[in-house]
């Protein structure tokens, strides 16, 4: 656990007892989603217009995650796409850009998390020839933020509703609202069942003070679990049925798009139609059938962001490490595609 | 070709055997640092150029001071620039005000003030008195004028308001617009202008859309502009509009939209004259190639989308061409002679413009395209059309 995040844990230890929950505290909320495929994980984070300005968010990388960290300075990794209130101007602005190692030694002294990290990656964010650029710190968790994953990812964000000139306030008072970004061929999922939380913790400043809230600090969950979409085709009196259920982490899912395609080889495949998963996750369609030859079935589950507080936040961190309790668990974005299968003549 | 041991005159500050010294100033930080593109994509530029040989084996080196778009720093710099670090000459200054700032000043000295980021009349105008001084960018007054005379015949009933900056930038577009209008500048019913410094130009669009315009104008740069689109559209007021071509980086349409919706600023007129990087008519043009392969190498971390980098490379290589043309010994009179006797195909430009100056002509881009904004981008319509 790096220095400065030590401190803050043991500062939130310290006020812990005075973690009521004021009504400044309960509207501050924030979500968080992970998905990944292919060797790339994809971070969301969507902070609304109306939380307190956020000082530093640190990302909690699930025990069972192995990391990459080994990508050489100035190598592109990854890329970010955010938005930004833009206070100064009175503008939303759209922010893009690629995610970039940098040399750790080159971050040894930054206020934000002073000390040697085991990586730094620069999201650089631009919008028309400007950038605004925040290191990302990353770490090997130790000590008792081992019990929150095996990794931590460290962002500071500069307060953006101080006055005009304060130092540090953040360019032209941009208000980070939603960020996303990839990185390639860093994260390996664990192959174990069952959904795994990203547990992150964010902390607030003081409204208007531009001084860190320890107090205030909250947690929004991503949960995350390898899906799976099971194919069976059968076929009776010139018809045939497809089906099979949809899962995540080993638990169904209810209301995913199945899209189904058949064709005459399994190479050669069209859409033929669609189903959407039961609470049970179960999902079947079927057609008529033409003609005496093979056909071949294969079928494509998609689920987008979902809301999933009131499960997922069911069992909160301890209020030493966030006062502000569980706001949001979100489960990710995938697709999963079913082997193809063969539906004999 | 090699210069000889002696190259680069005594007499001459900032050439040696082996490298041509160029100084600069402009906006690396602050509101204004939206303009750094113009500095990184010249000097990315010059490294090309560099790993190619140079300028007759000498290598081009760009100092660049960071003037935070403030005048005075300008001036500071500039002094220290020529006086202290002993340029060649200085290159590719950005704003009116700034250049205007150290012309006096370099002109005495004798210091060529190359391919300043501005198409002010005064620069063009008082080249007698101010010779060292060359301007980069179409005239102001030029482009407002096409504007005027578009108007004037493709929409004679038009009920204009115009939104300017107050400054040189803005009242040479106003200018422009009343005289390419002729005996129908009177149907300006309207006119509204802000200062850089404004927070937001809402009370100009509210008090322009209250004249019952049904054509809006707007002569202002980036960050003004977007506001005046968004506004407009806020008010649901939804004029005929053209804005100033310093305001069509692909960006700005991008925040109109986030701002006000996908139909915001659709149909937009203005005029171009360089290479849109993301316009997928353009993608294949040896200048964007070009382009795209300088900023892979060189500056493969920035945003490639900003069309400033791409204007930053056109300045770049007009200096390339002008320092070519200055010789093998180049003095600061050899250059001030090639950069105003240029004629010059220039990658970065549009197709059909060229890059031509001489003594009686400091507007080195005398031509422009019509562009509207349709279908998520600015298209090119029709032929290029005279600027000055």
């Amino acid at each position: 656990m790096r220095a400065s995040l030590r401190a803050t844990l043991v500062a939130v230890a310290i006020v812990a007892s005075l973690a009521v929950a004021s009504a400044a505290l309960a509207a501050n909320i924030a979500t968080i989603a992970v998905s990944g495929s292919g060797g790339a994980a994809t971070i969301h984070i969507n902070v609304p217009q109306t939380t307190d300005p956020i000082a530093a968010i640190v990302i909690f990388v699930p025990a069972g995650y192995t990391a990459n960290l080994t990508a050489a300075p100035n190598t592109t990794i990854g890329s970010v796409d955010a938005t930004a209130n833009g206070h100064d101007v009175g503008l939303t602005l759209p922010l893009t850009g690629p995610v970039v190692a940098d040399n750790p030694a080159s971050h040894t002294a930054d206020p934000c998390s002073p000390g040697t990290h085991a990586a730094v990656w620069n999201l650089n964010l631009s919008v028309a020839g400007q950038s605004i650029v925040l290191p990302l710190y990353v770490d090997p968790t130790a000590g008792a933020a081992t019990g929150l994953g095996a990794y931590q990812l460290l962002i500071c964000l500069p307060p953006w509703d101080v006055p005009v000139g304060t130092p540090n306030r953040s360019f032209e008072g941009a208000q980070l609202l939603d960020a996303q970004f990839t990185v390639k061929g860093i994260f390996t999922a664990p192959t174990s069942p069952g959904l795994l939380a990203w547990h992150t913790l964010f902390t607030p400043y003081n409204p208007g003070l531009g001084t860190p809230n320890p107090v205030g600090t909250f947690e929004a969950r991503a949960l995350v679990g390898a899906p799976s979409l099971s194919l069976k085709a059968s076929k009776k009196n010139g018809r045939y049925t497809v089906s099979g259920t949809v899962s995540e982490g080993g638990v169904p899912v209810s209301g995913a798009s199945v899209a189904i395609q058949r064709g005459a080889s399994a190479k050669k495949l069209a859409r033929a139609g669609s189903a959407t998963t039961s609470a049970s996750g179960a999902w079947s369609a079927s057609g008529k059938l033409t003609g005496k030859v093979p056909v071949y079935f294969k079928a494509t589950a998609t689920a987008k962001e979902r809301d999933a507080t009131a499960q997922g936040c069911a069992t909160a961190l301890p209020a030493t490490i966030a006062p502000g309790g569980c706001t949001s668990a979100t489960l990710g974005a995938w697709t999963v595609s079913s082997p193809v299968a063969k539906l004999k003549p | 070709m090699t210069p000889s041991a002696d190259a680069g005159r005594a007499d001459t500050p900032g050439v040696t055997a082996t490298q041509i010294l160029l100084g600069g100033t402009g906006p690396l930080s602050g509101p204004e640092s939206q303009y750094e593109p113009v500095l990184t994509g010249a000097q990315a530029y010059f490294s090309y150029v560099n790993d190619h040989g140079g300028v007759f084996g000498r290598k081009i080196v760009y100092r660049v001071e960071d003037d935070s778009y403030d005048p005075a720093k300008t001036v500071q710099f500039t002094r220290q620039l020529v006086e202290q670090d002993k340029v060649f000459a200085i290159f590719n200054t950005i704003g009116t005000e700034h250049s205007l700032a150290i012309r006096g000043y370099l002109n005495q000295m004798q210091v060529p003030e190359l391919f300043v980021g501005s198409g002010a009349t005064s620069i063009a105008a008082q080249r007698a008195q101010f010779p060292w001084t060359l301007g980069l960018l179409p005239s102001f007054e030029g482009e407002g004028s096409i504007y005027g005379r578009l108007i004037a015949a493709s929409r004679p009933g038009a009920r204009i308001a115009v939104l300017y900056e107050n400054d040189e930038y803005g009242m040479d577009l106003l200018a422009g617009l009343k005289s390419g209008l002729g005996s129908r500048a009177g149907q300006i019913v309207s006119t509204a202008s802000y200062e850089p410094t404004d927070v937001t130009v809402d009370s100009q669009v509210q008090q322009l859309k209250a004249s019952g315009a049904d054509t809006f104008v707007i002569f202002a740069l980036p960050t003004q502009a977007i506001q005046a689109f968004v506004s407009a559209a806020k008010l649901s007021w939804k004029p005929t509009e053209y804005v100033s071509s310093i305001s069509i980086d692909p960006a700005v349409m991008q925040i109109v939209h986030l701002n006000a919706g996908a139909q915001a600023g659709a149909g937009a007129t203005s005029t171009a004259f360089l290479h849109d990087p993301t316009n997928p008519t353009q993608l294949k043009a040896p200048g964007v190639l070009l382009y795209r392969q300088v900023m892979k190498k060189y500056l493969p971390h920035e945003d490639w989308k900003a069309v400033a980098h791409l204007y930053g490379m056109m300045a770049a290589y007009a200096m390339v061409d002008a320092l070519k043309h200055a010789g093998h010994n180049p003095t600061r009179q050899s250059l001030l002679k090639a950069a105003t006797h240029m004629n010059e195909v220039n990658p970065f430009l549009l197709p059909g413009l060229k890059l031509t100056t001489s003594p009686s002509n400091y507007y080195p881009i005398g031509h422009t395209y019509l562009v509207r904004y349709l279908h998520g981008f600015w298209n090119v319509l029709g032929k290029p059309l005279k600027t000055s």
